[in-house]
């Protein structure tokens, strides 16, 4: 009886301890700054080396760090770029085939923990580290994501990537010459191009082609992705897995992005960048936490309104008068991208039959699917090419993406004439098997029934749904493609015939050939206004052919207190986080007025 | 006892590569190429060599299998680190809410079955049953978000989610959690104890002692719950491995970056390294605890002989 009673008070005496452990705990919350931004992020974020990242989460989070030779001015529109480690634009010969880049001068890596530089101060960035950086990307051992946008752009390339597919990457000679690559002095890079590209240069303006220090990535080995040594703005001053990232201002920046390390803006100079000399990004990957901590103020801003919090906090399309008086500023911004349901162009049914594709698109009422599955974040689409593009015409009359049921079964007869009879049973096939999924599977498939089509779908995780449309067992799918450089080319490569073998990006299977020749024709000009002329083209014969529903465009809600200013939205570019600016005195006066958390 | 070990786990071995072996296979089923789903769709076929190569998908499936056999995985594209390190970094997360919210529960639910128990069909046995059901009966996913909403939120006792390192900092992010988590685990395990404890308040021994004139608390304490120890001890030895698998939902909301977490994500993107050395890790331990819970049997109740 004895032990039993030792027992049973000790376990109440660790419960004991627990409950005051945790009563203690209640004011052990980590402080916050007021001179810090604190803002959320989603999604781990599986590396920093720039070679490596490819996904919309990490890039940005790699721009903080490391520079590239072109970026986009801040808050410009249309998209413009301007040198940033580059001196000057690209120099082109006549031909097209060489580009000759100058670098700026005085700018070196900065070592933040001081493990690779004792002083943290890393060696100027010179032309050989930028053909370094590009030949990481084209190493097999590394197995870059990266490597297609520069696959067979320069003369040389492939021979580079057999070479390190067949040389363990211990032995790899770095300085094994690339013909396409050469460092002409140690502050001129000339790349020989294979071919006439113009898109060349908005690579050379991705994160992926950041800079990098090869001390740095042989120093640190594969943990070179969680130690990033560059040259931007701020650098990674702590980085914990899925739980905080903080980045510090880089103490040997040279105080703006498009001026020479020589001429460096003295720190104490208003002008001198970043103004936020620390920035906190914690991890939460759930929606309602990130909005309950948004409205006590223990973070600065959002990048979008979670979608359960909308109806909550908008009121005929504006903030909450609750939410304004906080100091919450809602701004809503269009991306450059393009969500469609896909049309197999190979498949029997659809691929000879227009009038069907073209009465599927009109059937689809895109307002109503924007209200209900975006809850009004999204544009409805007149066409492929999404705003942000400088062909992108708001008020363009596209036939096809108009919703008018009388028209749409009008056509159908005339499908119904090409079929020989009704139009047999296809299949939807959707990339993710979540509930969302199924809601939007159900509303299209309805709509469809409306004219007499019948969609059976099929749900798929990621890869099997990838694997199919790779392999073209699809009839009806879902699709959509978001931008990588502000040129509309990057959409319209989707529907050029070049790239349906070998699952290219072409999924839809098109094929036009005075599509193609117009593609052929634009994609060796620089931008003119020829060029937009053709590309307008090109989208007129998509709008046509209907290879897809263009469903909308997407909308984000951003959200940010008023003590965050010059905070402007970027669909391309990176290192913006340097240009912002916060008003603490502001924030403290809304904080004591305010119902924040203390 | 030493010969009937070494039986048991010489068992154990084609038990674990049956489990190791099923896994295998269905990743080969359901992802047939990950290396496409990690390259996205600006991919080339050189670039998905590379990939394969570096996910070891370009070695033949039997070495796959053989290397997996021997706790060897490629590196988690997810995390682009070594399984082990990411097992290493995550498990003591998972384990800081996971023992706590256990042993807490175990106790709770002991106590709170031998009370019900033995005032059966009275007000405080109708109460507990009520409450107990009632928290067996809402999804967790409800009970998760009301907390967040209720006590992070709108009371701001706690804070609505997060974590971070530092031992004072770790409890406070953990402190809802674990009370969360140690409401909603009382229920089923008080249910399930009282049965045990009624079925033994009605056996002869019972009778015998309160006829000898044994008090009725001691009754329960010195004897029943000795009695009771064996299922206590199966349910104990059992849940002790997936203490470290975490709790994949309520690390989820709660942001807690632990093993249940990350296993969910590696399902979710198919990051094969990573669910495979879990499932290798859990289907050991299981294993192996399966075998320490004969023994406890022996040690707990003398009744019991290992032959």
């Amino acid at each position: 009886m004895q032990k039993v009673k030792w027992i049973f008070f000790g376990y109440l005496g660790v419960v004991a301890a627990v409950v005051l452990g945790i009563a203690v705990s209640f004011r052990a919350a980590p402080p916050r700054d007021p001179k810090t931004l604190y803002i959320p992020y989603a999604g781990s974020i599986r590396t920093f080396d720039p070679a490596e990242v490819n996904d919309t989460i990490g890039g940005p989070l790699v721009g903080y760090v490391y520079e590239c030779l072109y970026n986009y001015k801040y808050g410009v529109r249309p998209y413009t770029l301007f040198p940033e480690l580059a001196a000057e634009m690209p120099e082109i010969s006549d031909d097209g085939l060489t580009m000759t880049i100058k670098l700026r001068k005085g700018i070196h890596f900065y070592d933040p923990h001081k493990q690779v530089f004792p002083d943290g101060v890393g060696p100027e960035i010179k032309a050989g580290d930028v053909i370094y950086s590009l030949k990481r990307i084209c190493d097999f051992n590394l197995a870059s994501p990266n490597y297609s946008a520069f696959q067979g752009v320069f003369q040389g390339l492939d021979q580079w990537w057999d070479y390190t597919q067949h040389t363990p990457a211990k032995e790899i000679d770095w300085q094994k010459p690339i013909e396409g690559m050469q460092a002409v002095d140690d502050y001129t890079v000339r790349f020989k191009l294979t071919h006439i590209n113009p898109q060349l240069i908005f690579h050379f303006a991705q994160e992926m082609s950041g800079i990098v220090c090869r001390k740095a990535v042989e120093y640190y080995g594969e943990s070179f992705r969680q130690h990033p040594v560059g040259s931007g703005a701020y650098a990674l001053a702590e980085n914990l897995p899925e739980q905080r990232l903080t980045y510090v201002a880089n103490p040997i920046y040279r105080g703006a992005p498009d001026i020479d390390g020589e001429h460096a803006i003295p720190p104490q100079d208003p002008n001198h960048m970043p103004h936020i000399q620390r920035i906190e990004l914690e991890y939460f990957d759930e929606q309602l936490p990130v909005w309950i901590l948004l409205q006590q103020g223990l973070f600065d801003g959002l990048s979008d309104v979670p979608k359960d919090s909308i109806r909550g906090a908008i009121q005929s399309g504006n903030l909450t008068p609750e939410l304004q008086k906080k100091g919450l500023v809602l701004n809503k911004v269009t991306t450059p991208t393009t969500d469609f349901i896909a049309f197999n162009m190979k498949d029997k049914i659809l691929g000879g039959n227009r009038p069907l594709r073209q009465a599927m698109s009109m059937a689809f009422d895109r307002k109503n699917y924007v209200d209900i599955f975006q809850m009004g974040r999204g544009l409805p689409a007149n066409g492929m090419i999404p705003p942000g593009l400088a062909t992108y015409n708001a008020d363009a009359k596209n036939p096809y993406t108009e919703y008018n049921l009388s028209r749409a079964r009008e056509l159908m007869k005339e499908a119904e004439r090409i079929q020989g009879g009704p139009i047999p049973p296809m299949t939807l096939l959707m990339r993710d098997s979540d509930t969302l999924s199924r809601q939007m599977a159900e509303y299209f498939c309805s709509q469809m029934a409306q004219i007499g089509v019948t969609l059976h779908p099929e749900y798929r995780d990621w890869a099997r749904y990838q694997d199919m449309v790779d392999n073209r067992q699809t009839q009806v799918f879902d699709a959509g493609w978001q931008g990588d450089y502000p040129d509309e080319q990057n959409f319209l490569q989707l529907c050029y015939s070049a790239n349906i073998p070998n699952a290219g990006l072409n999924e839809f299977c098109y094929k036009n050939e005075q599509f193609d020749k117009l593609y052929e024709q634009a994609i060796n000009m620089q931008d003119t206004p020829q060029r937009r002329a053709l590309y307008e083209q090109m989208e007129q014969i998509l709008n046509e052919d209907c290879p897809a529903i263009w469903e909308y465009y997407i909308v984000y809600f951003t959200l940010k207190y008023d003590w965050v200013q010059n905070s402007h939205w970027m669909d391309y570019g990176y290192g913006l986080r340097q240009y912002t600016t916060l008003d603490s005195k502001l924030r403290l006066k809304r904080f004591n007025e305010g119902d924040f958390r203390k | 006892m030493a010969a009937y070990l070494v039986r048991k786990l010489l068992l154990t071995i084609p038990t674990i590569l049956g489990i190791v072996l099923i896994t295998f296979l269905l990743f080969r089923v359901v992802a047939r190429d990950p290396a496409r789903a990690y390259a996205g769709k600006e991919k080339s076929e050189a670039q998905l060599q590379a990939i394969r190569h570096e996910m070891w998908l370009d070695k033949p499936v039997w070495k796959q299998f053989l290397l997996t056999t021997v706790f060897q995985f490629p590196h988690s594209m997810r995390y682009k680190e070594s399984v082990w390190t990411l097992i290493a970094r995550k498990a003591p997360v998972s384990l800081a809410i996971q023992v706590p919210v256990f042993f807490i529960a175990l106790g709770l639910q002991l106590v709170l079955a031998l009370f019900t128990a033995s005032r059966r069909g009275q007000v405080p046995d109708y109460l507990v049953t009520f409450f107990t059901v009632l928290g067996m009966s809402v999804p967790p996913l409800s009970i998760y978000i009301a907390s967040q909403w209720l006590f992070g939120g709108y009371l701001r006792w706690f804070p609505v989610a997060g974590w971070s390192t530092g031992f004072f900092y770790a409890i406070h992010f953990a402190a809802l959690p674990i009370v969360v988590s140690v409401m909603m685990d009382i229920g089923w395990g008080t249910r399930f104890y009282r049965t045990t404890v009624l079925e033994e308040i009605s056996n002869d021994y019972v009778r015998t002692a309160r006829a000898k004139g044994v008090q009725g608390r001691e009754v329960l304490l010195t004897h029943v719950l000795r009695n009771v120890m064996i299922p206590v001890v199966t349910n104990t030895v059992v849940a002790l491995p997936f203490l470290i698998t975490g709790a994949l939902l309520l690390e989820r909301l709660f942001q807690i970056p632990g093993m249940g977490g990350m296993l969910v994500d590696a399902i979710h993107t198919q990051d094969e390294p990573v669910v495979m050395a879990i499932v290798y890790t859990t289907a050991v331990a299981y294993c192996l605890m399966l075998v320490m819970t004969d023994v406890l049997y022996a040690w707990v109740d003398p009744r019991v002989a290992l032959k």
